[in-house]
C-alpha cells in the first residue's frame, strides 16, 4: 500500500533528510500522484529561491577576525573538557596509563572487600584477646604462685562478716534448714 | 595546503590543527562557513553593519573558545558556531530592547553587492536581484519562521539541530518550515513579484 505522504516529508525529502528506501519510496509516489507533485513543485520552487541568497561579509570583517587569530596566536591552549567516563575511557591527560571505568569500580570494590574484612578480623583478634577461655584461664591461675586478686573492699568484707556470724549464730540456735 | 587537500579535510582534524598552533587551519574554517555564517546572522538582525559587527564577534568568541579548550562538539562545527550567533544575536535584540529597525545601511544596496560579483554578466545581475528580493520577503517572516528557514536553508543545520537548539520537537520545527515556506509564497504574491522572480514561480 502507498504511503500518504504529507507537506513535511516533502520538506524532508527537499532538504535531504529521508533515508534510502523512504527517498525511494516518496519518488514513487512523486511519480503517480498528481496532487503530490503539484504541492512538491510549490514547495521545491520556493526552496530554490531561498537557497538564492547568499551573503558574504566583507573582505575587513574576515581580515579583521585573522588578525586577533595572528595576534593571539601564542597564547597558550587548553585541553578540550572531557566527561569523566572519557577520561578514564582514554586516560591520556591525565594517567600515563590506559584505564577503562569497569577496572576502577572492581578495584574499588575489592578494596573495600579487604578493608572490611580486615576490620572484622582485628576486632575478633581484639575481643579474643579481652575475653579470654576458661581453659586458659586455668592455666594461667595454675601458673601463678601469687594470688590473682587482692581484696580492698573492707565493706565488703565487713558484710561478709556479718553474714557469717548471723550462720554460726543460727547453727548454733539448730535451725532446722540448716 | 593544497585545495584538494582542503576540501577533503575534516573540520575535527582542522580545529585540532588550528589547536595545535597552525592558524592556516582556522582560515581554512573561515573560509568554509564565512557566508553560511554571515547569511544567517544577518537574516536574524536584518541589518548588514550589525551583522559584519557580530560576524567579527562570533568569529572571535569561536577562537576564544577553541582555545581555551571549550570546543569539544567533535565533528559538529558549524552548528556550533550557528548557536554562539544565535545567542550573540539574541544578545543583541535584549541591549537594544527594541526589534531591530527593517532598514538597509548605506553601503548595502545591489550596486554594493555587484561589487563583489566576481563577473558581470546580465545573469549575475537577475540572480542577485532575485536574490535581494527574497531575502527582503524572508525578513518579513514571524521570528520563528525565519529562524528555523535560515537555520535550515543557510546554517545547514538539519532539522533535529534546529529542534534541539530551539528546544522544540522535530515536527514542531518541520511546521514552523512549512508556514514559512508558504507564507513567502504568499509574500511574493501580495507583495507583487519582480519580473525576474516572478519568471521562476509556477503559473497560478
Amino acid at each position: 500500500m502507498q504511503r500518504n505522504f504529507q507537506d513535511n516529508d516533502i520538506i524532508r525529502f527537499l532538504y535531504d533528510e529521508m533515508d534510502r528506501p523512504e527517498s525511494d519510496a516518496f519518488l514513487d509516489a512523486l511519480m503517480q500522484d498528481e496532487e503530490l507533485w503539484e504541492r512538491y513543485e510549490h514547495f521545491q520552487q520556493v526552496v530554490e529561491g531561498v537557497s538564492q541568497v547568499k551573503e558574504e561579509p566583507k573582505a575587513a570583517s574576515v581580515a579583521k577576525v585573522m588578525a586577533f587569530v595572528a595576534a593571539t596566536a601564542g597564547e597558550p591552549v587548553a585541553q578540550p573538557k572531557q566527561s569523566w567516563p572519557d577520561r578514564l575511557k582514554l586516560g591520556k591527560n591525565w594517567l600515563p596509563i590506559s584505564i577503562n571505568l569497569n577496572a576502577v569500580v572492581v578495584m574499588a570494590l575489592l578494596l573495600f572487600i579487604s578493608i572490611g574484612v580486615t576490620g572484622s578480623f582485628l576486632k575478633l583478634k581484639r575481643a579474643h584477646i579481652g575475653k579470654p577461655s576458661s581453659e586458659s584461664l586455668v592455666h594461667q591461675v595454675e601458673s601463678l604462685d601469687e594470688p590473682l586478686f587482692e581484696w580492698d573492699d573492707s565493706g565488703l568484707d565487713q558484710e561478709l562478716d556479718d553474714i557469717r556470724a548471723r550462720l554460726e549464730g543460727l547453727q548454733s540456735e539448730g535451725d532446722p534448714i540448716l | 595546503m593544497e585545495k584538494a587537500l582542503i576540501k577533503k579535510t575534516q573540520d575535527r582534524e582542522l580545529i585540532k590543527g588550528f589547536m595545535e598552533g597552525d592558524d592556516r587551519c582556522f582560515e581554512v574554517l573561515l573560509s568554509r562557513y564565512k557566508s553560511k555564517v554571515f547569511t544567517t546572522i544577518y537574516l536574524i538582525v536584518k541589518d548588514r553593519s550589525v551583522a559584519e559587527d557580530l560576524f567579527q564577534d562570533v568569529m572571535i568568541k569561536v577562537v576564544r573558545m577553541i582555545r581555551a579548550g571549550k570546543y569539544n562538539e567533535e565533528g559538529k562545527f558549524l552548528p556550533w558556531v550557528v548557536r554562539i550567533a544565535r545567542n550573540l544575536a539574541i544578545d543583541y535584540f535584549r541591549k537594544m530592547q527594541r526589534n531591530p529597525i527593517q532598514h538597509e545601511s548605506e553601503d548595502y544596496d545591489i550596486f554594493n553587492n555587484l561589487q563583489r560579483s566576481e563577473g558581470s554578466s546580465e545573469d549575475r545581475i537577475i540572480r542577485e536581484e532575485n536574490a535581494r528580493y527574497i531575502r527582503k520577503l524572508i525578513q518579513r517572516l514571524p521570528d520563528k519562521q525565519r529562524e528555523v528557514l535560515i537555520m535550515r536553508s543557510y546554517a545547514d543545520l538539519s532539522f533535529k539541530e534546529i529542534a534541539e537548539i530551539t528546544d522544540v520537537s522535530i515536527n514542531t520545527a518541520l511546521g514552523r518550515m512549512r508556514y514559512a515556506l508558504l507564507n513567502l509564497k504568499k509574500l511574493a504574491q501580495e507583495t507583487g513579484i519582480p519580473k525576474t522572480y516572478a519568471e521562476k514561480l509556477p503559473r497560478q
